[in-house]
C-alpha cells in the first residue's frame, strides 16, 4: 500500500516562495506512487481564487491556473473551510473547493504517515 | 529508524540548518540513520562557497556527518534557481531531482520539516 503524505500550506501565494514550492513538490511526489494530499489552510485559500491576476499586476505566475491541473498531477486538493469563511470567500469564488472542517482537517492529518509543511 | 529532514531556510540566517544538523548527529547517536534533503533557500547549505570566519561552520559540520554517511541532497532546480552551480557545490553533495524527495519521504518512517 502507497505512503500517504500530506502536504500543509499555510502561507499566502504570492509574498513567498512558499506556495510555489508547495505546489512543485505536490507535482512530484505522485509520480513515485504517493499518495498525496494538499490541503490549504490560512492565507493559502487565496491561492485559488478564480479571477486573480497576479501575472498582470505581479509578473507571477497565477498559482490558481496551476492548481487547476490537480487532478492531472494526480494529488488531492482541499481547503480548510473555517479559513475560507474567515477570509468572507465562499467555495463559488476558489477554482476548486473540497472544503475540509476542523473535525475532518484533523481526521486527515492523523490519517498520513508524513506531513510536509509549506 | 530511519529519519528524513527536510530544510527549506537558508543558514545563518535562520536557525533551522542548525537544528537539523544537531538532530541528525544525535539520532545517529542511537543508531537511526538519516538523510537530509534541502529544498528551496536550504540548498546554500551546499554552496562550497560558505565562509564563516569565526563563526560556527555549518560546512564542516555537514562533510562531518557526510563522514557518518547522511546524504544531503539539494533539489536541482533550487539551486539553478540561487545561482548555486554544480561546480561550487560542496564536496560528496550531489544535485537532485524531486524525486529523490519522493524516495526519502517514501522509504523513511518518519520526514521533519524544518523552516515553514
Amino acid at each position: 500500500m502507497s505512503k500517504k503524505v500530506a502536504i500543509v500550506v499555510s502561507k499566502p501565494p504570492y509574498g513567498t516562495a512558499f506556495m510555489g514550492e508547495g505546489f512543485r513538490a505536490a507535482m512530484g511526489l505522485p509520480a513515485v506512487g504517493l499518495e498525496t494530499n494538499v490541503i490549504l489552510e490560512g492565507d493559502a485559500v487565496f491561492a485559488l481564487i478564480k479571477d486573480a491576476d497576479p501575472k498582470s499586476s505581479l509578473n507571477m505566475d497565477s498559482l490558481a491556473d496551476a492548481f487547476s491541473a490537480f487532478e492531472d498531477f494526480g494529488f488531492n486538493l482541499y481547503v480548510h473551510g473555517p479559513s475560507v469563511r474567515a477570509r468572507n470567500l465562499n467555495c463559488g469564488e476558489l477554482i476548486a473547493c473540497q472544503p475540509l472542517e476542523d473535525y475532518e482537517f484533523k481526521t486527515m492529518l492523523r490519517d498520513q504517515d508524513i506531513i510536509l509543511r509549506f | 529508524m530511519k529519519l528524513g529532514f527536510l530544510v527549506l531556510m537558508t543558514p545563518y540566517t535562520y536557525q533551522n540548518m542548525d537544528t537539523a544538523l544537531s538532530l541528525v548527529e544525535s539520532a545517529l547517536d542511537k543508531g537511526h540513520q538519516c538523510q537530509v534533503y534541502l529544498y528551496m533557500d536550504g540548498v546554500i547549505s551546499a554552496s562550497g562557497l560558505i565562509k564563516p570566519g569565526n563563526d560556527r561552520s555549518i560546512p564542516e559540520r555537514i562533510q562531518g556527518l557526510i563522514e557518518r554517511d547522511v546524504k544531503f541532497i539539494p533539489c536541482g532546480v533550487c539551486c539553478n534557481y540561487r545561482g548555486l552551480s554544480k561546480q561550487n557545490t560542496a564536496e560528496n553533495i550531489k544535485q537532485s531531482g524531486l524525486a529523490a524527495l519522493g524516495r526519502m519521504v517514501s522509504e523513511y518512517d518518519r520526514v521533519i520539516t524544518l523552516g515553514a
